[in-house]
């Protein structure tokens, strides 16, 4: 060790800046976010099956209501309830599927009610496929071009529970002319609480 | 290591005691007391040492908008009644609904826990307090010694006046008022999410006692701050209760002798 | 000429001065005259590596990297090892009688005078058979279960020796496939049996015979090739039951 006392060099601070500046360039051209927190994304269509590693996702049908009624309760929709069934087939064992988001043509996100039935998350097990329904109350102008995103990472805190995990993206098909008359419409849904999924006929049993 | 520690702090030291002993050597006391008052203030700014000044709530009026945080909501009325949905008033209570149009214009969704946290229960109307632990405590211990069948959550309601209990033991201290209960005014289903862009009319609603008679309630909106991440918790993307920023009496109307919830008087 | 200066203790095999060149006139430090001595003369023996002068710091290096690494990773043991089933502690055969012991913190549900005591769950196990089936039995609640479409049942049957009294809570019977597909893992089963390991329809979490016979059933998905039976009381350790 030198003794004395330590001088401020030229090359020391150059040393020292270059680091500094050297680190800043790194951290700010990679694009650490994507590597570190993008989730795979699976995209899909209404009745394809998506396989996401841990889990074979279907939504089987989407329909929209104003109100929505259970055995116990029935609720009205502040705008209209768009109504997503799906099915989850565990692939590797017990599985709790905690992610459910519609995202609408403009970014804006819309998470589900528990309202009437509906599910917010779901349990399954590998071994038989687990029919859910998923109730997300929208706007009139999110309904055209809006895709649902079904994980078993919940999308809480942008999405940090599907960091680097697969996560269902679900085109649900909505033109603007579809939307028009969608919005229109007064339908009721029954919902169904969750249960084996069978090929059922269409609407709802029970 | 004695080598490594003063490298830089030892000279900015030294460059700050020449930059203060350069504009304090040849100033006269009343004039380094001055620049010294000077400095602090600059100094505590940027900590938001003035924005109370500015801090003047608005008014809150039935029907017209305001915005907080993410939601723009009106005050439409304020009901009081017995029975609402599920919510049973304890004996000597009843419900103390505060109607409200309520619209989420972020692009995300909110818990309505987060706009419970805007509107607080109105203050010295008689709102039943919550619950503190150490009456949950003793109640609970109560329970255990006497009859464990007797419900611990509605016991302490029907004790003779809850409300007017605070200001007899202690002045200084006022008891905490619960979150309200937010329903939807239109199926009477509890409000968990609030979508954005969807527009509900929901009521805020709390159990006040009857001894309350005023035909007016304060109402308070808090302001919300967005954190992007809290310095304290390293919690980051919510909306954070601040300073009062509306506040008004609105008009409290007595349905206490009709069973159906306000919903059906539009 | 000879050297001005001698030294009193010469270096080991080094000149201390290595600037004095034999035979020749030494150089001098900038500002001395000739013939005068140096000052300050500097300490005797080689100038020492850099690895030498850190020799403290590099030997503890490593030890720190132990340090630090075991600091960190107190979350495997107190976090993930407890949490989960990951740890094979038997292997048997199908038919294989199995001798399971291990320690648990007991709750005093079922049994008050247990509570909070460590107990050791001491039970023999015996897996006697794994079938597909073509129906379920009518559960000890609630409705009839069909075997729902695109799933097939199967049946482990299992034989169990313990002394009354022995708590088998968070019981789990696992078919694992030839891919690593867990198929049952979680409770309740099909039936609606939150408790596997106890006869359909006990209540509580404790056995009341010193032996018994358990039937599970399972729904595994139709081209599954099961290969192993795993039993488990909330692990980390598991039995392993090997299928012909």
């Amino acid at each position: 060790m030198r003794h004395g006392r330590r001088r401020i060099t030229w090359k020391g601070s150059l040393l020292v800046v270059g680091g500094v500046v050297a680190g800043c360039a790194l951290v700010t051209t990679v694009p650490q976010e994507t590597v570190v927190e993008t989730p795979f994304v699976v995209e899909g269509a209404v009745g394809e099956t998506l396989d996401l590693t841990y889990a074979d996702l279907t939504v089987t049908e989407v329909r929209v209501a104003d109100t929505l009624e259970s055995f116990s309760e029935a609720a009205q929709a502040g705008g209209t309830f768009v109504v997503v069934d799906a099915t989850w087939r565990a692939t590797q064992g017990a599985t709790s599927f905690v992610g459910a988001e519609i995202t609408d043509a403009e970014g804006r996100t819309f998470w589900p009610t528990d309202q009437a039935g509906c599910s917010t998350s779901a349990k399954a097990q590998p071994g038989y496929a687990w029919h859910v329904t998923y109730c997300f109350d929208v706007p009139k102008d999110a309904l055209a071009g809006a895709t649902v995103r079904l994980a078993r990472g919940g999308q809480t805190e942008e999405h940090a529970g599907q960091r680097r995990d697969a996560a269902g993206v679900v085109d649900l098909g909505i033109s603007a002319e579809d939307a028009k008359t969608l919005w229109e419409a007064t339908e009721t849904v029954t919902t169904e609480s969750p249960g084996y999924a069978t090929a059922r006929a269409e609407g709802s049993e029970e | 290591m004695k080598h490594a520690r003063n490298g830089s702090p030892d000279i900015a030291f030294r460059v700050g005691r020449r930059v203060v002993s350069a504009v304090a050597d040849d100033m006269s006391t009343m004039q380094r007391v001055g620049a010294g008052v000077v400095a602090a203030l600059v100094a505590v700014t940027p900590f938001g040492a003035w924005s109370k000044v500015e801090a003047q709530a608005d008014p809150v009026v039935a029907g017209t908008a305001i915005e907080v945080g993410p939601f723009d909501l009106t005050v439409v009325r304020a009901v009081k009644t017995g029975d609402l949905g599920y919510l049973t008033p304890a004996p000597g209570n009843h419900m103390l609904a505060l109607v409200v149009d309520v619209t989420n214009t972020s692009d995300v969704p909110e818990y309505s826990s987060t706009l419970g946290s805007a509107i607080p229960a109105p203050r010295g109307v008689d709102v039943v307090p919550q619950e503190s632990l150490t009456d949950l405590a003793t109640n609970l211990d109560t329970d255990l010694d006497t009859d464990p069948g007797a419900g611990a959550g509605t016991e302490p309601g029907a004790e003779p006046s809850p409300s007017a209990s605070p200001e007899d033991e202690s002045e200084a201290e006022e008891p905490e008022l619960p979150p309200a209960s937010i329903v939807n005014v239109a199926d009477a289903t509890t409000m968990r999410i609030l979508n954005p862009g969807v527009t509900y009319q929901v009521a805020l609603i709390w159990q006040q006692s009857d001894e309350f008679t005023g035909s007016e309630i304060p109402v308070e909106v808090v302001g919300l701050d967005w954190i992007d991440e809290s310095r304290l918790t390293l919690d980051n993307g919510y909306w954070l209760p601040g300073e009062v920023a509306f506040q008004g009496d609105v008009p409290l109307k007595d349905n206490t002798d009709r069973t159906p919830a306000p919903e059906d008087q539009q | 000429m000879t050297t001005l200066v001698t030294p009193a203790v010469p270096g080991p095999g080094q000149d201390p001065y290595p600037s004095l060149q034999p035979g020749g006139a030494p150089s001098l430090q900038p500002g001395l005259l000739p013939g005068s001595v140096p000052p300050d003369v500097p300490a005797a023996g080689r100038p020492r590596g850099w690895w030498r002068r850190n020799a403290v710091w590099l030997v503890l290096l490593p030890i720190a990297v132990v340090v630090t690494t075991a600091a960190s990773s107190f979350r495997v043991w107190a976090f993930w090892w407890p949490d989960g089933v990951h740890y094979e502690s038997q292997r048997v055969a199908l038919g294989e009688p199995a001798h399971l012991a291990s320690e648990y913190l007991d709750m005093g549900f079922d049994v008050p005078e247990r509570a909070n005591t460590y107990v050791l769950r001491e039970l023999d196990a015996t897996v006697t058979g794994v079938e597909k089936v073509d129906e379920l039995p009518a559960p000890a609640y609630g409705m009839p279960v069909e075997i729902p479409e695109g799933s097939v049942a199967y049946e482990v049957q299992l034989h169990f020796a313990a002394e009354p009294q022995t708590d088998l809570s968070l019981c789990a019977i696992a078919l694992v496939s030839d891919d690593g597909t867990r198929y049952g893992e979680a409770a309740p089963d099909v039936l609606g049996n939150s408790n596997r390991c106890l006869p359909d329809g006990a209540d509580g979490f404790v056995s009341e015979q010193p032996e018994w016979d358990v039937s599970s059933f399972v729904l595994v998905d139709p081209d599954a090739t099961i290969e192993q039976v795993r039993l488990s009381f909330g692990g980390p350790d598991y039995l392993a039951v090997e299928l012909p």
